[in-house]
C-alpha cells in the first residue's frame, strides 16, 4: 500500500491538503519546506505531510539518524547553524577571486588539516557545480548565489524535517511553529524572493550531493509556475 | 642483355644517392641550429606558438593567463587503472571524476600552467577539445615528479636515428583523495611536419627547435612554482 501510494503520489505534482489548510504567514513559514516536500510528494500547505507514518519514520531514521527528540533538535539546530559558518564565506570569496584563491584559502581558513580539507572540498565542488548550473540555465552568473549560498537547501530541509518530527511526536505543535517561524526569518537574510530560495536549494543540493539536478530544476519550475502551487503568485519572502 | 633488368639497379642506386643527399642536407641544416641560442628566444617563441600553431590553447583557457605550456600524454598504466576503477563500480568518486575521462591515450594532450593551476587538455581524433581537467594549487603541492625517459610509441617501431626527436617525459603523480593518478609531461611540443615541408629539412628542424624550446621550459617553470616537484 505504501509503495502504491508513493507511486500514485509521484504522478501528482503539487500535492495540497484540503483540511487544516494554512494561510497567511503560517503558510509562508511552511512553504520553506516546499522543495523537500515536493520531492517527497508531501503536502505543501499544511503542517501535516500527508505521508504514511512508516515513510516518515524511515526518512528520519535511515537518512537522518533521528531516533529521539534530542537527536531531532540537534539536527534541526545544525541545519540552521551551518548558514552562519563564516569559513564558508571565505570559500565563496576565494571562488569569486580566482586569481588569489590560494592566498585567500591559506590565510583565512583553519590550518588544521581535516578542517582545511573540508572547506577545500567545498571550494572544489563550487568549481564544478557553478559552471554546470550556468549551463543548465539555473543561474546566469555566480553573483546570483553569492548571497543566498546554500541557505535554501539547509533551511528547506530543516523545515520539512521539523514537520516530520512533529508527526512522530519529537516536536510539539508549538515547537514546530516556532522552528518554522525562525527558519523563515533567518532565510530572509539570504533570499529575498521565492525564486532565489528554489535556486539556493538546487545549488545546495548540487554542492553537497553532486550532479543530476534536472529533477530538482523541474520541481522548482513546477512550484513557481504551476497554477495550483501556493508559490505561484508569491514573489518576495 | 635486356635493358629492363637495369631498372631496379638504377632505382636502388638512385635511392641510395637520395638517402646520402638527404642525410647530408639534414646534417647541414642541423649544424645551422644552435639550440642554446634558440633558448634565448623562449618568450618570443612562446608568444608565436600561442598565436599560431597552438592558438586553440588560448581559446580553451578562456582568457586565463598561460605561464607555460607543452604536450602531454596519458600513460597506459593510468588508462588501465581508470578502467579498473570503472569496472569496480567507481569506488573512488574523486578519482573517477577525473579519471574516467582519461581513456584516450593516442590523441594529442596538452599541459598549461596558469597561476597556481595546472590544466590538462585531451583532444579527440580530429584535434578538438575532448576533456579539460584542472589540478588546483593544493593538488599540485601534494604531487610528485620523476623523470620517465624517452616516450616510445606502443608499437616501438621507429628508427634509432629518430629517437632524438621523440619526447622525453616527466611523470607527475597526483594524490586524488588517496588514489594516485600519473600523467606524462613532454619536454617538447608534439611536432607533425606539414606535408608541403617534407623535403624542406631546414624549415622542419627550425620548427622542431622552437617546439622544443617552448616545451622543455615547462617543467622548469612548474618547479619554480612548486618546489616540491624538483627532482632529488
Amino acid at each position: 500500500m505504501s509503495l502504491f501510494s508513493k507511486i500514485f503520489n509521484s504522478f501528482k505534482s503539487i500535492r495540497l491538503n484540503t483540511r487544516n489548510v494554512l494561510s497567511g504567514q503560517p503558510l509562508n513559514d511552511v512553504l520553506i519546506s516546499s522543495m523537500y516536500a515536493e520531492q517527497q510528494s508531501a503536502y505543501l500547505n499544511s503542517y501535516e505531510t500527508g505521508l504514511n507514518r512508516s515513510e516518515v519514520i524511515k526518512l528520519l531514521e535511515q537518512y537522518w539518524e533521528i531516533f529521539s527528540k534530542e537527536e531531532a533538535i540537534t539536527v534541526l539546530q545544525d541545519l540552521c547553524d551551518r548558514n552562519h559558518d563564516k569559513n564558508m564565506n571565505i570559500v565563496y570569496d576565494a571562488f569569486d577571486d580566482q586569481e588569489n584563491y590560494v592566498q585567500i584559502l591559506k590565510s583565512n581558513l583553519p590550518s588544521e588539516e581535516n578542517s582545511f580539507n573540508y572547506y577545500l572540498n567545498v571550494y572544489r565542488n563550487l568549481k564544478g557545480v557553478v559552471p554546470e548550473l550556468i549551463e543548465q540555465q539555473v543561474i546566469t552568473s555566480f553573483s546570483e548565489i553569492r548571497n543566498s549560498k546554500d541557505s535554501g537547501w539547509n533551511y528547506g530541509r530543516g523545515a520539512f524535517l521539523a514537520r516530520c518530527c512533529y508527526e512522530t511526536g519529537y516536536l510539539t505543535e508549538k515547537e514546530l511553529k516556532d522552528y518554522l517561524e525562525k527558519t523563515y526569518q533567518e532565510l530572509k537574510e539570504y533570499c529575498s524572493t521565492w525564486k532565489e530560495y528554489t535556486i539556493s536549494y538546487i545549488f545546495g543540493r548540487a554542492i553537497w550531493g553532486g550532479s543530476h539536478n534536472s529533477g530538482m530544476i523541474q520541481i522548482a519550475n513546477d512550484l513557481l509556475t504551476n497554477e495550483k502551487s501556493p508559490l505561484k503568485n508569491k514573489t518576495y519572502l | 642483355m635486356n635493358i629492363l633488368f637495369l631498372i631496379p639497379v638504377i632505382l636502388v642506386i638512385a635511392g641510395v644517392c637520395f638517402m646520402v643527399f638527404m642525410n647530408k642536407k639534414h646534417k647541414e641544416a642541423k649544424s645551422e641550429i644552435d639550440l642554446d641560442a634558440e633558448r634565448t628566444h623562449y618568450e618570443a617563441y612562446k608568444v608565436e606558438m600561442l598565436n599560431e600553431d597552438f592558438s586553440q590553447l588560448k581559446q580553451w583557457m578562456q582568457g586565463k593567463a598561460i605561464d607555460a605550456f607543452t604536450s602531454g600524454s596519458v600513460p597506459q598504466s593510468t588508462t588501465s587503472k581508470v578502467q579498473e576503477v570503472v569496472t569496480d563500480g567507481i569506488k573512488n568518486v574523486a578519482l573517477s571524476a577525473i579519471g574516467v575521462k582519461l581513456q584516450r591515450i593516442e590523441t594529442d594532450c596538452f599541459w598549461v600552467l596558469s597561476g597556481s593551476d595546472l590544466h590538462f587538455f585531451s583532444t579527440n581524433s580530429v584535434g578538438e577539445l575532448d576533456e579539460h581537467i584542472v589540478f588546483d594549487n593544493f593538488r599540485n603541492e601534494a604531487a610528485t615528479l620523476h623523470y620517465g625517459g624517452v616516450l616510445k610509441s606502443q608499437l616501438g617501431l621507429y628508427a634509432k636515428s629518430a629517437e632524438e626527436y621523440l619526447p622525453k617525459v616527466h611523470v607527475i603523480t597526483f594524490d586524488i583523495d588517496g588514489s594516485h593518478l600519473a600523467l606524462e609531461i613532454h619536454d617538447r611540443l608534439n611536432y607533425v611536419p606539414d606535408p608541403s615541408d617534407l623535403l624542406n629539412l631546414k624549415k622542419q628542424l627550425a620548427a622542431r627547435a622552437k617546439y622544443q624550446v617552448v616545451g622543455e621550459k615547462f617543467v622548469t617553470v612548474l618547479q619554480a612554482k612548486f618546489p616540491n616537484l624538483k627532482l632529488a
